[in-house]
């Protein structure tokens, strides 16, 4: 997992080098908040997050 | 032994051939499916099913491995409606080959109405001729909404029995869905998109390894049949026993596709 988690890192860092004002980046910025939450299924929250409403 | 449920031979090359035989796995099943670009005519898919039904087999054979396959217009080219329905008249006539287990992948791509219309149209032609059916799920944010609607369409059927139908392409959003409603389930392992190895077992874990069938999907994309291998390296990594390896990874295909009748390899 410290390896995804450095790579994830980088990947922020690049982001904001770019200036980036990509809308994508709330829903990254929410998804990496459900990763940090002590509650079960964050994959299948990540998931239906970056999913298309029913 | 080991079974790649669902790979797209015709896309591969002979070193892949050589690498699945290496690694153990002696049969394969290759559904139909959107080639990289939309074909122009009916004609192109008389020559696809040709390739997929009669020269593929030969080619796999040489390598040992017993090839099968499913036929059906994809949903991405269902789009065209009028050319998927030109294609689907040619099916009926070579659902009796040897080597065909069914109607396959049938599904949705971007959820579009023409897409649901020729969905629902290849639903009926499997019913008609009491075929197993194999189902393609939309890939990333129209996974969950493809997958609900997909689920509702066949259990509105009533001519649709759960047990002959598997679900592919599932991920940790959508498994519950096809699960609860009685279906076999695919869990598709890609290098980069789709599910890894690790979360595949994770899911393999935590739903239980009943009729859920795990593949390789291998394309002419960024994919791989030693995703299925990995998979398997990672479930007996585990502590998983092999003789519980061998139930996900040879026998549970076996399971579903001998409904087709045309299945000759038996569970062991």
């Amino acid at each position: 997992m410290r390896w995804r988690c450095l790579s994830l890192a980088a990947d922020l860092d690049r982001l904001d080098r770019a200036g980036a004002t990509d809308p994508r980046r709330e829903k990254l910025l929410k998804a990496i908040a459900i990763l940090l939450d002590q509650n079960p299924d964050r994959a299948q929250r990540v998931q239906l997050l970056f999913s298309d409403p029913l | 032994m080991l079974i790649d449920p669902h790979i797209h031979c015709v896309s591969r090359t002979t070193d892949d051939y050589r690498f699945m035989a290496r690694a153990g796995v002696v049969a394969v099943s290759e559904p139909a499916f959107w080639a990289g670009f939309d074909r122009s005519s009916p004609s192109s898919f008389a020559d696809y099913f040709h390739h997929l039904t009669d020269i593929e087999p030969q080619r796999a054979a040489k390598y040992g491995i017993d090839h099968y396959s499913w036929l059906c217009i994809n949903a991405k080219e269902a789009e065209n409606v009028t050319l998927a329905r030109e294609v689907i008249k040619l099916i009926p006539p070579l659902l009796d080959h040897p080597r065909v287990l069914g109607v396959g992948e049938i599904g949705l791509n971007k959820n579009t109405r023409n897409e649901i219309t020729i969905f629902q149209e290849q639903v009926d032609l499997a019913a008609r001729h009491d075929q197993l059916i194999l189902i393609h799920t939309p890939h990333l944010q129209d996974k969950h909404k493809g997958t609900s609607i997909i689920i509702d369409i066949l259990k509105n059927d009533q001519r649709i029995n759960p047990e002959r139908v598997l679900i592919d392409h599932c991920e940790e959003h959508t498994i519950r869905l096809a699960k609860e409603a009685g279906f076999w389930c695919g869990l598709t392992i890609y290098p980069i998109t789709k599910v890894t190895p690790e979360r595949g077992v994770d899911i393999l874990e935590q739903f239980g390894p009943e009729k859920l069938c795990v593949n390789s999907a291998s394309d002419w994309g960024d994919s791989g049949p030693h995703m299925l291998v990995d998979t398997m390296l990672e479930y007996r990594r585990r502590g998983h026993t092999q003789r519980e390896a061998r139930e996900v990874f040879y026998n549970n295909p076996c399971k579903f596709f001998s409904q087709s009748g045309k299945w000759r390899l038996p569970p062991l």
